[in-house]
């Protein structure tokens, strides 16, 4: 049964293309992004326990890191790309060295104000960052300028990046974050050096959310200082708490269901935000755990292999596995 | 995390495209037009009066008969002022709603944003009447934008025309939001009032941040400097909260003020102390034809509050567009473009051409001494000069000159 | 640059200063006593400034009236959030709290946005205020005296009802010791409602007093909330002396920034912010260990 809901979902979306609209295609192109960015997101906050605010100053980086050097430089986009991974990778590593020194609230804060220093920087430098117009006219390369084809690259980048993600996830490594994550002190009491894996995480979180930027800022040929701001950053923790933080597939669900709902009520309603509040109230009311949470719940199994014991960090009830 | 998910997480993404894909639209009758810009949050109040504008007048032709026979449907976008929602609306307009023409943006970077991104790709006419930075006319200039509205230098030329004719105003300080607007237009305000009175002096400049509240230091920092004049392109919130705080400190007894002074803004500050130099790109009341009258009752009376210039520039886009239909006998945009092109309009503001040149419109300023009207809850502006547009607009060669130098 | 000008800039940092206390002190008590991220925080802060204009131009009830009005009418709706909806997030993660909270602000805007449009709206200074104080050549705006009085009496009132009241005391005790104080047979829950009635209340009345001094629009939450969570952050979660001296600080490092360094003035308390969370992350007055969620 599951093999052929396997099979179906593959056709469907590798033949998205040629049988949807071309807004569907750009959408999905959103979606896969806003993907990636929320899945980088969760590696810290499912995986270390670290809940962060700031995300999209990584996000941001890469977004403007690959505008520049496509439009300043004129560099092919792939070599753009994998620049703006390591911009991303490295401002992660100079403020996660003072954000993982920090836990629970404290931590979430110092990411939103690094967030927002860097974002006081792109708004205030004309000559470097176009202030805050930005950056315009980002041109892909000629195959990648119509949507379908962007769609099959952004399909093969963010796939890519979901299976490294799921590998580090289920590494040695990743388990230790969950370690970590669990319990601080046992963690620390078999040697491991908890801060050393959290600012590894921190700086892989943002490695994948600058991809993320990158692969956008060409598909929007437009970046501005907003995509830095807490409120960009906003964007993930949404997507992953309502998609389902204890899954891996749960951020992927959120961003798809995030966007389409924000697209579909802006066109519906000029008081479209009043409509997405109240669905985000009845979702966090109603569904702790996020959609998939709830659907584990309901239909135990639905969502893939054994639970183990996050119930806690998660708050969804039931069902945890006596370890 | 052991669990992965995926299954069911698929599923979900799949049946919502499935739920999002529309059939094929078939060419509709109507004349689709995009309005996507900021209608919630900060500046909301300036995207809702050009969006009502809009509406009232597609109202109107389509009580008149439509446009060729053909009546105008509106799809309403708001882009939350950023630049990613801007994009992603503009083309949702464009590819799913097939909308034939586009209106905005509020933001200048969102119109700009959408000029790159969405009108020259999919070649759609995108007219602004907000937005106004000079980048989408020059530089960043593509055939298929049109610009109704000044932009950022031409206002600043036009109220330092007068200002600089006040030949006691021999010091200035200026406060200008810190973002390429408030830069760029006290910017020229500085450079054209120092090109017609070179005895005057800039002694100081302040850049407060956009969505500053509390303008105090500002404020005492430049009574310290006593200057003769101080100049401000704040607006809206931002221009309320300086005037109420400057008021106690007796500012407008000790310096003169030069401001913008658009309807909206002086709604939100009753207090606008008397004799303050304003400008502003075309209030209802700086014209007194029959034409603005006519637009002011009606929607006085549609929408219970007065239009603001926003409103007067977003009814003048529109009606513009229909003129220009009629004239290239169809809707299709080549056609459009080339009856625009050089294309002269009798608007609410009087007689404007599009320049072939950058399509930006040859629209005037308006500057003039706020007085309060009995008849209005907010101050007007009394002995009002109408800069023409011709004096302010950037002349052929500097057009020429800046997008070479942009392409260096 | 004379002594007066010094003394005039030192007074507008004070002005700025006694604005920031209140809107952060609603804050830094809500999450001291019952331990909310309350992101609705701007979001409550513009009902009150909302209303305030209802209460003195539409309903033209004199000043005094209507902010104290305005507050209390804040108090009631935050009241009303607590009972149907904070309650059922308590002990769940703070991740729900947020979104719940979050959620909030976006039908709050909506709310707003219904019920008076989207135009900009004005509440004048009363008239016992609108002057100023003059102290030579220095001005000082009545209002501002106003602002900081009452921000002496919030951090007076609050110190009174924490240290002197029965039920203060009790509020006290159930933060250090929850299971205790419910073992004493204190009722919890309506203990943190108090807690959080009188912080939404300061809120409201920080959105009522503020609402004279600039244009009441949409999004103005957004203007204030990471103000506040800065100035919160860098004084103590919970303390709220603690918070009054951060306001200070960031109020003068703003009136004296934008003199000596104005490129970064923008980032100032941001800078302020991230150098007390790495060096002191409790804050100036706050205590080592408070934060934990």
């Amino acid at each position: 049964m599951r093999r052929w809901g396997l099979l179906a979902l593959a056709v469907g979306t590798l033949a998205l293309p040629q049988v949807a609209e071309p807004i569907v295609v750009h959408t999905a192109i959103e979606i896969l992004i806003m993907a990636l960015f929320a899945m980088s997101f969760n590696l810290l906050f499912d995986g270390a326990g670290l809940l962060t605010f700031g995300h999209g100053c990584y996000y941001g980086v890469g977004a403007y890191t690959a505008a520049l050097l496509m439009t300043e430089v004129a560099m092919p986009m792939f070599a753009a790309m994998a620049l703006a991974m390591v911009m991303g990778g490295l401002v992660a590593l100079v403020f996660g060295f003072f954000c993982v020194r920090l836990t629970g609230v404290y931590f979430s804060i110092l990411t939103l104000a690094f967030a927002q220093l860097m974002f006081s920087l792109f708004q205030q430098s004309y000559t470097l960052t176009g202030g805050d117009l930005g950056i315009l006219d980002i041109q892909p390369p000629a195959f990648l300028v119509a949507v379908n084809g962007y769609y099959y690259f952004t399909l093969v980048v963010v796939g890519v990046a979901m299976w490294l993600l799921w590998r580090i996830i289920h590494s040695p490594f990743g388990r230790m974050l969950h370690a970590s994550r669990d319990s601080v002190v046992r963690t620390q009491f078999i040697g491991i050096d908890v801060r050393r894996y959290r600012l590894a995480a921190f700086v892989l979180a943002g490695i994948f959310a600058s991809l993320a930027g990158a692969l956008f800022a060409p598909f929007n040929r437009a970046v501005a200082p907003f995509l830095v701001s807490w409120v960009k950053s906003s964007d993930p923790v949404l997507m992953t708490l309502l998609g389902g933080a204890a899954t891996f597939w749960g951020p992927v669900v959120g961003a798809a269901i995030f966007t389409t709902l924000h697209t579909i009520a802006i066109g519906y309603t000029t008081y479209w935000l009043l409509l997405m509040g109240s669905i985000l109230l009845v979702g966090v009311l109603f569904l702790p755990g996020g959609i998939l949470g709830f659907l584990e719940e309901r239909f135990p199994g639905v969502a893939g292999a054994r639970r183990t014991r996050m119930t806690e960090a998660h708050g969804a009830s039931s069902h945890a596995r006596a370890d | 995390m052991i669990r992965s998910g995926w299954p069911a997480a698929l599923s979900i993404v799949l049946l919502l495209f499935v739920s999002m894909a529309t059939p094929g639209a078939a060419q509709q009758p109507p004349i689709k037009i995009g309005v996507v810009g900021g209608l919630s949050g900060a500046a909301a109040s300036i995207g809702q009066a050009w969006a009502d504008a809009i509406k009232m007048g597609a109202d109107e032709i389509n009580a008149g008969g439509g446009i060729l026979g053909r009546k105008v449907a509106l799809s309403i976008r708001d882009t939350e002022f950023k630049v990613d929602v801007g994009v992603r609306e503009a083309k949702d307009l464009v590819l799913r709603e097939k909308v034939n023409f586009l209106f905005g943006a509020i933001s200048s970077g969102v119109s700009l944003a959408i000029s790159t991104s969405v009108s020259k790709e999919n070649k759609i006419i995108q007219i602004t009447a907000v937005g106004n930075t000079h980048r989408q006319t020059v530089e960043l200039f593509q055939r298929y934008f049109f610009q109704v509205v000044p932009n950022t230098f031409m206002e600043g030329r036009a109220a330092a025309s007068v200002a600089a004719k006040q030949q006691a105003w021999k010091t200035y300080y200026t406060i200008g939001y810190d973002y390429e607007f408030g830069r760029m237009q006290a910017g020229a305000f500085v450079e054209t009032v120092k090109k017609l009175r070179p005895d005057v002096k800039i002694i100081g400049q302040h850049w407060p941040p956009v969505g500053e509240t509390d303008y105090t230091p500002y404020i005492t920092s430049m009574l310290a400097a006593k200057p003769d004049v101080v100049y401000s392109n704040l607006f809206e919130a931002g221009l309320a909260g300086f005037v109420k705080q400057a008021l106690p400190y007796g500012f407008f007894q000790k310096v003169k003020f030069v401001s913008l002074a658009d309807v909206s803004s002086m709604m939100a500050v009753p207090e606008m102390p008397e004799g303050v130099l304003g400008y502003t790109r075309g209030e209802f009341y700086c014209e007194n034809t029959p034409e603005m009258k006519k637009f002011t009752d009606a929607f006085h009376q549609r929408y219970k509050y007065y239009p603001v210039s926003y409103a007067v520039m977003g009814y003048d886009s529109l009606f513009m567009l229909k003129k220009a239909i009629e004239k290239a006998g169809t809707i299709e945009t080549e056609a459009v473009v080339k009856v625009l092109e050089g294309f002269s309009y009798d608007s609410l503001r009087g007689k404007f051409t599009i320049r072939p040149l950058d399509h930006q419109a040859d629209v005037p300023e308006y500057v003039g001494w706020t007085v309060k009207d009995p008849k209005y809850p907010f101050v007007i502006l009394k002995d009002i000069v109408k800069v023409p547009g011709s004096q302010i607009i950037f002349t052929e060669d500097e057009v020429k000159q800046m997008r070479a130098a942009a392409k260096k | 640059m004379t002594a007066a000008d010094v003394l005039g800039q030192f007074l507008s940092g004070l002005a700025r200063a006694g604005v920031l206390f209140l809107i952060a002190a609603g804050l830094s008590f809500i999450f001291g006593v019952v331990k909310i991220v309350n992101f609705a925080h701007g979001a409550l802060y513009m009902v009150g400034a909302f209303l305030t204009y209802s209460f003195t131009v539409t309903l033209k009830l004199p000043f005094w009236w209507s902010i104290v009005l305005a507050a209390v009418c804040v108090a009631v709706i935050g009241i009303l959030l607590e009972i149907l909806l904070f309650r059922r997030v308590y002990g769940r993660p703070v991740a729900d709290q947020l979104l719940l909270t979050f959620a909030m602000v976006l039908i709050i805007h909506d709310v707003m946005r219904l019920a008076y449009g989207s135009n900009l709206r004005s509440v004048p200074r009363p008239p016992l205020l609108a002057g100023a104080v003059f102290l030579g050549d220095v001005i000082f705006p009545s209002y501002y005296i106003f602002i900081v009085l009452t921000g002496l009496a919030v951090l007076g009132g609050f110190w009174a009802f924490l240290h002197r009241t029965r039920l203060g005391k009790t509020i006290r005790a159930a933060v250090g010791n929850r299971e205790m104080v419910a073992c004493l047979g204190k009722p919890l829950p309506w203990l943190f409602t108090t807690a959080f009635a009188a912080g939404v209340f300061v809120d409201g009345l920080a959105g009522a007093i503020g609402a004279p001094l600039g244009g009441i629009r949409l999004g103005m939450d957004f203007d204030i909330i990471i103000l506040a969570f800065a100035t919160v952050i860098v004084g103590g979660f919970g303390s709220l002396p603690g918070t009054a001296l951060a306001a200070f600080i960031i109020g003068e490092a703003y009136a004296f920034g934008i003199w000596f360094v104005p490129t970064i003035a923008l980032s100032l308390p941001f800078i302020i912010m991230a150098a007390v969370l790495i060096a002191r992350p409790w804050g100036l007055l706050g205590r080592a260990g408070g934060g934990e969620l």
